[in-house]
């Protein structure tokens, strides 16, 4: 007759508590009489050991100083957004639309856009004009 | 809970002893979530640094609906996410369970003596953590190490409890399969 061990699974839920009253009885008096069960909690046991240690993860001691350090250029960084940004924004948008206007005369052009007649019914012909007027000149 | 409370409205009137002290209490849980999941050296401590930044800059909206060591927690874990997406890095690589066998590791001579033994037991382990896809280790560090619940480990990770106990367990499984190829029962029961 086969003998039926504990799974991975009931072993690891054994060791992390999650195993009902019920079944923890049932489970410590198969490991009583087990021996493969005994090694593999073993092996488990052993596991958890070492998943604790904590032997890889060190920062400087000076961490906490040389970030509270760097604290100031946040403080800077934050309160130039809200003011230096839109200042540079506006003063960008205002350049680029006298430029386009002294540059391209689209001071004169729409002038003489708002001159073109537009008849009702007659307003492809007239864009069309108004192109011919306006590579003529 | 209080003491978490008083020491951000210490911070947040501009105490900055204040938010040295949240940086100590806080950072071996950082460096544990970023040294685990970065392994390019030079940039953990920069992450690191980025991490306890960024608390300050958003503190004023903790709320206070988590415990503020989860919610520190949870923007280290996401500043190591998008570091490395970034950088292109497979985040759940399932190939990696299989593949990566113990042959393909450089072998470590043993040492004579039990503690040596102990030892080689821990870098062992170690070497294969490291192996492992990044959401495995995640969960055996937060779990194991740092103690969090699943409940907590499901808030930083933003994923279903069920897929945290389930990384959990393969995650295990896993390590004893591949430190028992290299080692006797006997010398894993320590």
């Amino acid at each position: 007759m086969p003998v039926t061990h504990l799974t991975d699974e009931e072993i690891q839920d054994y060791l992390d508590g999650n195993l009902s009253h019920q079944s923890r009885i049932f489970l410590e008096a198969h490991l009583k009489t087990c021996e493969f069960c005994q090694v593999a909690l073993k092996q488990y046991q052993s596991l958890y050991v070492e998943l604790k240690q904590d032997q890889v993860f060190d920062l400087p001691k000076t961490f906490a100083k040389s970030v509270v350090a760097k604290l100031p250029m946040i403080e800077k960084a934050k309160s130039g957004f809200n003011y230096s940004d839109i200042l540079l924004g506006i003063l960008a948008i205002l350049i680029t639309a006298f430029t386009s206007i002294y540059y391209l005369d689209l001071g004169s052009l729409g002038k003489r856009l708002t001159h073109i007649p537009l008849p009702q019914f007659e307003f492809a012909t007239t864009l069309v004009e108004a192109a011919k007027g306006l590579v003529a000149a | 809970m209080a003491d978490s409370k008083t020491l951000v409205r210490r911070i947040l009137a501009g105490n900055t002893r204040a938010f040295e002290s949240l940086i100590e209490e806080h950072k071996r849980l950082v460096s544990h979530i970023v040294f685990r999941m970065v392994s390019n050296v030079s940039d953990r401590e920069e992450i690191c640094q980025d991490v306890f930044m960024k608390v300050y800059q958003n503190l004023k909206g903790f709320q206070f609906e988590s415990k503020l060591s989860t919610w520190i927690a949870k923007i280290a874990y996401n500043s190591c996410i998008n570091y490395l997406e970034k950088k292109k890095v497979p985040l759940f690589d399932d190939c990696s369970l299989e593949e990566k066998t113990l042959d393909s590791f450089p072998a470590q001579g043993m040492l004579p003596d039990e503690y040596a033994e102990k030892k080689d037991v821990s870098r062992r382990l170690q070497t294969e953590i490291d192996k492992m896809p990044i959401h495995f280790r995640m969960v055996l560090t937060l779990y194991h190490l740092d103690n969090l619940t699943y409940n907590q480990i499901t808030e930083i990770m933003q994923m279903p409890e069920g897929t945290i106990k389930s990384y959990l367990f393969r995650a295990r499984k896993l390590l004893k399969q591949r430190l028992m190829a290299k080692y006797q029962p006997e010398d894993l029961c320590l």
